[in-house]
């Protein structure tokens, strides 16, 4: 406790620069750290901050223009059935979001703990995983996706499961490649001499150094997995209309793309603002967990 | 003497598979192919060699990091590899090691006092306090201030990084740490230091050491017994000074030249011909009669036995019988 009582003053102190004057400590990660917070917000809270009802529709207010033609009501003008677009894109960050860190985390969880015990284990435990990972990786995600959402059915749980399901291969054959050229360092082999028993030396000596691999993973895949659940929608396995998610929304958009632009270009510009701010996000946390880039 | 740790007649094969998965592999890396010797109380026994002849093998098997193919590693007159539960632990905290890589040696992502106190809790006798007092006391015995404990290996040197792997052997008060050529990663102003430190510690703690090694300058003032490995097999083993000053099998003598070389010392350069042949294929007879300057029309033909030549001076050569 006292150690993070002294991180957080440390970085709040101001500090003396080379040239003896004083300057505060901040870096500038503060920026994609201040977007995801809003993000993060306006997911938690946004059902309540929509100026109008994401799902009213209006026909008569068809592809309106935004704010740039004169409209404040609109800002973001409207989609193809009227709705208004700002109000759209803060009901679908909270969907967006959820689904995308569920999946994510699920695929995760279940890769690394599957990609450690065959890269650790090897022998029989290795070959099973790793012919499921090919299985898993050579099928075609379409077809994979419309089997299971027609074995599961639609909704917002089975989309998480789905596309858990597509990732989770990924970062097993990743881990599994960690694991084994850490496994064969000097220093797992001095803890087996110790007496150490397996679960702990994978707990506390591989997983620490294959968790950077996890989170740059990780945070790449946000954006894939957004574009993913569009693809799905297109095809009817997605999370069903008329509930908002942005990648519908940017695939919805794409026939009007030259008329009535703003219908795709905001939920893009959401979802990228979000991707790259999640993947600074990340480096900046793996470069934080690495010890040896510490500034002693 | 009392045998501390005792090996008699190991070995180690390494299966190769053929293609196919499930095939049994019928060729097979001898890394070590019959080994005896034995280490007494706080004495160090040497183990010397070129790269390949089995004598890593030969430190992993004594630390049940691999199992014998054949023969037994005996730990005050048990086999070792029949130890389970509670008996295991205790043979684990008797023996422990310190290997080469001071870099591949600590795990980077650890404090210095978590890494240290990793075997203590392993063996789980101590409470929490006694074991920071061990933590703070083997820092103590390797000559490092207390205050690393809360640092990363990152922040010190490849000698300070072998001391704390030192540090962490000592702490559970072992009987035999297992050397695996300590000083060879570091560099030449620091080795004297750790092998200084290693010989103190001995001294005062009544350690035994099995020291390996592939530099005969650096061990000799530290070697009781020394023991001359070929790819795989033992080809010569004496009290220390005896080899020093009498050894009797061509490879060991060439080794010792070559050591002496070194010191800047012109000395009638005897070239070790050729290469170190491979384990899966050794030449027959005496595995060494291909490099041998000494080679005798029996040597391809026949395997020396490993026969005691003088008051326990063993040698595995057709000169001597």
């Amino acid at each position: 406790m006292n150690r993070i009582i002294r991180k957080v003053a440390k970085w709040w102190r101001p500090e003396p620069n080379a040239i003896g004057g004083k300057r505060r400590r901040l870096s500038l990660i503060v920026i994609p750290a201040f977007i995801l917070a809003v993000f993060v917000i306006v997911g938690i809270f946004g059902p309540w901050m929509t100026p109008h009802d994401p799902n009213e529709q209006d026909i008569t207010m068809r592809y309106e223009p935004g704010f740039w033609a004169g409209d404040w009501s609109h800002p973001m003008g409207t989609d193809a059935l009227g709705r208004d677009v700002f109000s759209r894109v803060i009901e679908g960050t909270r969907t967006t979001l959820t689904f995308s860190a569920l999946a994510i985390a699920l695929a995760g969880l279940v890769g690394t703990v599957l990609g450690l015990m065959a890269g650790y284990f090897g022998s029989w435990v290795d070959v099973v995983v790793m012919r499921l990972v090919d299985v898993a990786l050579s099928v075609p995600f379409i077809l994979l996706a419309m089997v299971l959402t027609v074995a599961l059915g639609p909704g917002f749980a089975n989309l998480v499961i789905v596309i858990a399901f597509l990732l989770w291969a990924g970062y097993a054959r990743q881990i599994r490649g960690e694991t084994l050229s850490i496994k064969n360092r000097d220093f797992v082999a001095l803890a087996k001499v110790s007496g150490v028993s397996a679960p702990r030396i994978i707990i506390r000596h591989i997983f620490p150094n294959v968790r950077h691999t996890i989170i740059v993973l990780a945070t790449l895949q946000v954006g894939y997995v957004i574009l993913l659940e569009a693809a799905l929608s297109f095809l009817g396995v997605g999370i069903p209309p008329p509930t908002p998610v942005w990648g519908t929304m940017v695939s919805d958009g794409r026939t009007v793309l030259n008329s009535a632009w703003w219908v795709a270009t905001f939920p893009g510009i959401a979802i990228s603002l979000v991707v790259l701010s999640l993947n600074l996000f990340g480096d900046w946390l793996r470069d934080k967990l690495d010890p040896k880039l510490r500034q002693v | 003497m009392e045998r501390l740790l005792e090996v008699q007649g190991i070995k180690k094969y390494f299966p190769i598979r053929k293609r196919g998965f499930l095939s049994r592999g019928t060729r097979w890396v001898k890394a070590v192919d019959g080994v005896d010797f034995a280490i007494g109380e706080g004495q160090t026994f040497s183990i010397v060699g070129e790269s390949g002849c089995g004598k890593t093998t030969l430190s992993r098997l004594l630390l049940l990091l691999e199992k014998p193919t054949e023969g037994s590693v005996r730990f005050r007159g048990v086999d070792v590899n029949r130890l389970q539960g509670h008996d295991l632990k205790s043979y684990r905290t008797s023996v422990q090691a310190v290997f080469q890589d001071p870099y591949g040696s600590l795990n980077p992502r650890m404090r210095i006092g978590a890494i240290i106190n990793e075997p203590l809790q392993a063996c789980g006798l101590l409470t929490k306090r006694e074991r920071e007092e061990r933590i703070e006391s083997a820092l103590k015995e390797v000559r490092l201030s207390g205050d690393a404990v809360d640092r990363y290996p990152h922040e010190f040197s490849g000698g300070q990084r072998q001391r704390i792997a030192l540090a962490r052997a000592l702490a559970t008060r072992p009987s035999v740490i297992v050397l695996d050529e300590p000083v060879s990663a570091l560099d030449v102003s620091v080795r004297a230091n750790v092998m200084n430190l290693l010989k103190d510690l001995q001294k005062e703690l009544k350690l035994a050491y099995l020291l390996i090694a592939h530099d005969l300058a650096t061990v000799r003032h530290m070697s009781d017994y020394m023991g001359v490995m070929y790819l795989g097999k033992m080809v010569e083993r004496a009290p220390s000074e005896e080899f020093y000053s009498h050894p009797l099998h061509p490879y060991g003598q060439v080794l010792l030249a070559a050591a002496a070389s070194r010191g800047g010392l012109e000395c009638d350069i005897r070239i070790l011909q050729g290469e170190v042949p491979s384990p899966l294929d050794p030449p027959a007879g005496c595995r060494f009669h291909p490099r041998c300057l000494k080679v005798m029309d029996i040597c391809p033909r026949e395997e020396p036995a490993f026969t005691e030549v003088g008051k326990g001076h063993w040698v595995a050569c057709h000169l001597y019988k």
